[in-house]
């Protein structure tokens, strides 16, 4: 863990702990801080983007009520997405649909563009439009288990230990199930990338 | 060669989580120059990771933090008239409870067994009583004379009202009075239960995994 993160860290701590004294500010921090990584992997996991913004506000709000009984030696950022962890996993057995999106979101396409190149051609708009329809196609085809770690990972930027912590496992668990996933994932895009 | 593109993938899992140890990458680069198929799915693995970072990450509503505090406020009012409720349902259920079982002693005629009950442990009360005495006056006889006439003193003027008490005791346990005061004492303690348990507050009914 390099200095940065150690720094990060002890903010994270000092917020929860404001949080839970009843600082509503301190939790408006939070929520600013992890909307977009929360939001990122609720979107992931449904494969849908319509009910991972109402899933990530629950999230928030179930941290929110869980602030008294919050234990301040424990991350806050693995505990979120403890939360949201199984909270995914219970939406997705309550919904019992496929997870595979029928079309590309519209509200994502040209939102998050690549800073090197502001101002890509229609053609380079079509060809990401369909590669990350593919991702997530095949991001919706790794088993549950594997995704989760994946998504984590590579999409709200998890470090191993905050993986481990957030399903409780050891990191070497992790490790497994992240090599695994990635290898659902390629066998997937054989032919896409 | 088997065996060794299975160590290769593990280094390859390695090399991809950035855990490589730097003695073990020529290992890896010697495999990787003489095994086409393991080249290539390591460069397949870089670019399912890397098509997967570069999906964009979606942009939450601009009134995602705005709306995400309204509901916690909502969720937490609605958590606090739960457990008002909770609190309130306990004392009256405590009460009825109470009051249910007062009726069933009464109407079996367990009442009178209970305050005979009750009753027989009085001579015992009384003999503790002797005995305390005769052990305070022991001392007072061996280590303090003058208290002694102070105690004495002291018992002498309260002797009419103990006298008086004691009378006023022996007509209350040979009297109907037992029963009532039990009742009432019993129905004391439940009404200061269910007090006690309204003023305590809100209980905690969700607790951290």
């Amino acid at each position: 863990m390099d200095s940065q993160h150690a720094g990060a860290t002890d903010d994270e701590a000092s917020l929860a702990e404001r949080a839970r004294q009843g600082d509503e500010a301190a939790f408006e921090t939070l929520v600013e801080r992890y909307q977009r990584r929360l939001l990122a992997y609720c979107r992931r996991m449904t494969g849908s983007s319509g009910p991972a913004e109402d899933l990530a506000q629950e999230v928030f709000v179930k941290l929110y009520l869980a602030l008294p009984t919050l234990d301040p030696l424990r991350p806050v950022r693995a505990f979120l997405f403890r939360i949201a962890h199984n909270h995914c996993l219970d939406w997705l057995r309550k919904r019992r649909v496929s997870t595979v999106p029928l079309a590309y979101p519209d509200d994502e396409d040209g939102r998050e563009r690549d800073p090197l190149d502001p101002a890509p051609s229609p053609e380079d708009l079509v060809r990401r439009r369909e590669v990350g329809l593919a991702v997530d196609r095949a991001l919706a085809a790794v088993p549950e288990v594997y995704r989760s770690v994946l998504i984590m990972r590579h999409q709200a930027d998890l470090a191993y230990e905050e993986i481990a912590s957030a399903l409780g496992v050891p990191i070497g668990t992790v490790k497994a199930r992240l090599h695994r996933g990635r290898t659902h994932l390629q066998q997937s895009l054989i032919g896409i990338v | 060669m088997k065996t060794d593109c299975t160590q290769a993938r593990h280094l390859m899992a390695a090399e991809l989580d950035g855990d490589l140890a730097s003695i073990k990458r020529p290992d890896l680069d010697r495999h990787l120059a003489l095994c086409a198929p393991c080249r290539q799915e390591l460069d397949r693995l870089r670019r399912s990771v890397a098509v997967l970072e570069a999906l964009p990450r979606p942009e939450p509503s601009p009134a995602f933090v705005a709306t995400t505090l309204r509901r916690a406020r909502l969720a937490r009012q609605a958590q606090q008239v739960r457990e008002q409720r909770l609190a309130r349902f306990g004392s009256l259920a405590a009460l009825a409870l109470g009051a249910l079982a007062l009726a069933v002693v009464r109407a079996s005629g367990l009442w009178k067994s209970l305050a005979e009950w009750l009753l027989s442990f009085a001579p015992g009360v009384i003999r503790l009583g002797d005995r305390l005495a005769v052990g305070v006056r022991s001392v007072v006889d061996i280590f303090a004379p003058f208290v002694r006439g102070l105690f004495l003193a002291v018992t002498d003027t309260l002797d009419p009202f103990l006298t008086m008490l004691a009378h006023a005791g022996r007509f209350a346990w040979s009297s109907a009075l037992p029963g009532y005061v039990l009742a009432f004492l019993t129905l004391s303690l439940l009404a200061a239960l269910s007090l006690s348990r309204a003023a305590a507050g809100p209980v905690q009914v969700e607790k951290m995994p």
